[in-house]
């Protein structure tokens, strides 16, 4: 009887279903796997960009999607080779003045925007004081701040001070349509990389004036391609901007972004061919490791980012502000290639110092090695040192919940239990929530991670781990190393600063304020007929600076 | 009857009041903001932002400036002398700035996603209705029968799969394994084919609820003193059924159905959030996140509103189906 009953639910239930689908069967399309033809490859890729990118302003933009649809719609003075050397943007060459202090960027002859108009150099002029003016409030402001009169300007309230006198005195000029100078307020070896940036790209002033500028209908590229469909939430579609000269034509002839919120869907779309270049959730590289097809379209490489934990030194009774002895210890409990292989599923390396490898300056050097026996002994050598016992020890560490940072978490709290015997406390706190609690009160030790915004050593030295930097949540501070970074800044050549920066590095990795973890690695898929994809190690996402002049080849559909 | 119905809708004024303050102070109580970042700004940048955005006025002032000064501006963005922000407020129709999307305004926001959003719940609500309430009559009509068993092995089926686990599975097993549907549709105003997922996984969860309200109520009734009476006075067992039953048992249906509307025409976080729809369900997650208070004072109001107005609507209902009910 009782089978009996199950078995006509169970044979409901299938109606039920069945009946809920019928109707979805009739108004599929025909899936073309069943007719294979080889016709030559329309040229469009296409990609997800993760959600609606919060604003095509150059100017404003700060985030990933953002930039990702920026860096094809735009070009700046300066761009990069595939090895991200510094090649000639907009700009056909520049002059660096004998003090360092004035740059001089000549434009190549002929460029225009996709509106037709010509690329002058008074657009870069305006762009740039945009880009400053405390009224545009635009988060990327502060990479003018070597530029003559930035630091003032950062500094300035519009309710009070004489913003337009200000921006007046700002050092941008153009002599002439074809001639840019920049007057910085120091020696700045490092400046032309700003010149790079998607902030710093010519902007016609007419056009940012123009009511709902970004939207498609308005909007004036710069760059290799332009913008012709912006479906808020839906889908961005770019095609080749035929006006741009500035480098070879791009080959793609569209390229289409979707907005997939959930990665999982956005790996269903890529298996089901609907995206080219597909991003890897962390729960599915084993599956994508194991599967025949999927495995062979991977492509993995160094990303300039870091994964780290800071100790904080901002409070001056904290056992780590007062002991490098902990901190040492600390650091050097931790196995990080069990680590890696353990917590990040074995995607990506040890990070040992805090450039990563590919980036100029970065050192092959093991700065603290795992080393339980050292570390037990610095760990006694830190609590006679404080007076305590390792009871006394009540740490925290901090870190942001809902991003996978759990397991990674609970690896280092076992090997630290398993070094000293003390049990650190995990805290995790929504991620607003846990921003806001690190610039004022840090965690022990807590989270965090770096990506580059341009390859060069300044980026991960002075604008992370220097005295005066917003982004040194932990408060480490050292002069010395402040002197060396100051010193690397206004030296001509990257051979003259290399050898600085690393003298920083060293200073700051002897000092361990925080644990360097694991170098920052992708795992992407790319389908088999997307040729001529660069990847470099400063995307955000796979291949995304030169996504212009990828092909595709014929294939089946 | 007309004098209730002006007193109700006056009432809803109040409550939205109410609701708008204890989200605005709860919001802005959160540590964070809007300017977070992993990547920090600095203090200074920050602070011209909360110069242009009005966030370094104190929290009641800011509150006041949302409710908004009575003129009556475009939507659009509006910069004061000093390229500060101006809003009209919401009295004005004007719901401010996005403090995430740069570029746009709530009013944009909430315009451009709302109707897709719309559709999706009246959709979904229709399929729930039209395969709920039946479910659950036959449920008990055919009271402990393979019916019975059916429909509450499916309700509970329905009712224990949270959303992201069906609309999941929906995608797996639909589009990413059978291809019938494009994991990602483009055109929701021209392929139809587009809303069939984000529906049946939208609905599981109403259908169930739906299907289990009818049959406990039905079953209620079934023991009532007027049907036994109707059955001994010889009607049709059909007229038994729809005159005397039905309606008498959807009463408490019909509570449950005002909020659901509600809840499904103001769009459901995981559902858009899975099947990339392009409505405003997404934002009352993000918008929390990233700490956009436009938004996330556009969509507890939007919400707020639209329980508020569908309650009314179930009370009028009441006096339709019911005649005992009268409202003075």
């Amino acid at each position: 009887m009782w089978f009996k009953r199950v078995m006509g639910a169970m044979v409901a239930l299938t109606v039920v279903l069945a009946a809920c689908t019928a109707d979805t069967g009739t108004s599929q399309e025909p899936s073309g796997s069943s007719t294979p033809s080889v016709a030559p490859a329309e040229q469009v890729l296409r990609v997800d960009i993760g959600g609606e990118p919060p604003t095509l302003d150059p100017t404003a933009a700060t985030d990933s999607a953002s930039i990702q649809v920026l860096r094809s719609l735009t070009y700046p003075l300066a761009y990069f080779d595939e090895d991200l050397n510094i090649v000639p943007g907009l700009a056909e060459s520049w002059d660096v003045s004998e003090d360092g202090q004035t740059i001089t960027f000549h434009l190549k002859s002929d460029l225009k925007y996709s509106n037709g108009d010509p690329i002058v150099a008074g657009d870069f002029v305006y762009s740039w004081k945009r880009l400053i003016d405390p009224r545009t409030a635009a988060g990327y402001s502060y990479v003018m701040a070597d530029v003559v009169g930035g630091s003032e300007l950062l500094g300035a309230d519009p309710e009070v001070d004489d913003i337009d006198a200000m921006l007046d005195a700002f050092g941008v000029s153009a002599p002439d349509d074809s001639t840019f100078v920049v007057s910085l307020a120091h020696a700045a070896s490092y400046f032309v990389y700003i010149a790079t940036l998607w902030v710093t790209v010519p902007l016609q002033e007419s056009w940012t004036s123009t009511e709902g500028f970004t939207e498609a209908e308005n909007y004036v590229s710069s760059g290799p391609m332009k913008l012709t469909t912006w479906e808020h939430n839906a889908q961005i579609v770019l095609e080749a901007n035929e006006n741009w000269s500035a480098g070879p034509a791009p080959t793609l002839e569209r390229i289409e972004m979707a907005m997939i919120a959930d990665p999982a869907a956005s790996l269903g779309a890529y298996e089901t061919d609907d995206l080219d270049i597909g991003s890897v959730p962390s729960q599915d590289v084993a599956r994508v490791q194991e599967d025949p097809e999927l495995s062979q379209e991977v492509l993995q490489g160094t990303v300039l980012s870091i994964y780290y934990f800071g100790f904080d030194l901002k409070d001056p009774n904290g056992p780590f502000a007062q002991s490098l002895n902990l901190r040492k210890a600390f650091t050097e409990a931790i196995d990080r290639e069990t680590m890696i292989t353990v917590a990040f599923g074995g995607i990506g390396t040890v990070a040992y110092s805090l450039v990563p490898p590919g980036m100029p300056g970065y050192q092959d050097t093991k700065f603290w090695e795992y080393n339980l026996e050292q570390a037990q002994a610095d760990f006694a050598a830190g609590l006679s040192e404080l007076g305590i016992t390792a009871a006394d020890l009540h740490l925290q560490i901090g870190f942001n919940a809902d991003s996978n940072h759990e397991n990674k978490v609970e690896f280092m709290q076992g090997q630290w239990s398993t070094a000293f015997g003390v049990t650190v406390e995990p805290v995790s706190l929504e991620w607003g929530a846990y921003l806001s609690r690190l610039s004022e009160d840090p965690f022990d030790i807590f989270r965090l991670g770096w990506g580059a915004d341009y390859p060069h050593p300044n980026n991960f030295l002075t604008d992370l781990i220097s005295c005066s930097s917003g982004n040194n949540n932990g408060g480490y501070c050292n002069e010395e190393v402040d002197a060396l970074l100051a010193e690397a800044a206004v030296k001509a050549t990257l051979d003259e600063q290399v050898p600085l920066y690393n003298q920083a590095q060293e200073q700051v990795m002897a000092d361990a304020p925080i644990i360097t973890i694991r170098n920052g690695a992708r795992f992407t898929l790319i389908k088999p007929w997307v040729q001529n994809l660069v990847p470099t190690s400063q995307d955000s996402s796979t291949g995304e600076l030169f996504y212009s002049w990828i092909t595709i080849a014929p294939h089946e559909m | 009857m007309g004098a209730y119905l002006i007193r109700r809708v006056l009432w809803i004024i109040p409550v939205l009041f109410v609701v708008s303050i204890i989200t605005f102070s709860l919001m802005h109580a959160v540590p964070g903001g809007p300017w977070s970042k992993e990547k920090k700004l600095p203090p200074s940048v920050i602070e011209h932002l909360d110069q242009k955005y009005n966030l370094d006025e104190p929290v009641f002032i800011q509150y006041l400036n949302w409710v908004g000064p009575l003129q009556f501006d475009e939507g659009a963005l509006q910069r004061d002398e000093a390229d500060n922000l101006v809003f009209g407020g919401l009295l004005a129709g004007d719901l401010g700035p996005s403090y995430k999307y740069l570029d746009r305004s709530v009013n944009d926001i909430v315009a451009d996603g709302i109707w897709v959003t719309v559709q999706l719940g009246l959709m979904s609500f229709i399929l729930s209705v039209i395969v709920g309430i039946p479910l659950g009559v036959i449920a008990a009509l055919r009271h402990n029968g393979i019916p019975d068993y059916a429909a509450t092995f499916v309700s509970i089926i329905g009712i224990a799969t949270p959303t992201f686990v069906a609309s999941i599975l929906l995608l797996v097993v639909f589009s990413i394994a059978l291809g019938w549907f494009q994991p990602n549709s483009l055109d929701w105003r021209t392929d139809p084919s587009s809303w069939v997922l984000p529906v049946i996984a939208l609905s599981l969860f109403p259908i169930a609820q739906i299907a289990r309200y009818t049959r406990a109520s039905m079953l209620e009734v079934t023991r009532r003193d007027y049907v036994r009476t109707a059955h001994s006075k010889g009607v049709k067992e059909g007229s038994v059924v729809v005159v005397h039953m039905i309606r008498n048992a959807l009463i408490p249906v019909v509570t449950i159905l005002g909020p659901l509307l509600a809840f499904l025409i103001t769009g459901s976080f995981i559902t858009e959030f899975i099947f990339s729809v392009p409505g405003i369900g997404r934002y009352y997650v993000t918008s929390i996140g990233q700490r956009d208070y436009g938004v996330i004072m556009a969509m507890t109001m939007l919400y707020a509103a639209a329980i508020a107005i569908m309650n009314l609507v179930v009370d009028v209902l009441y006096a339709y189906i019911d005649p005992r009910i009268r409202y003075s």
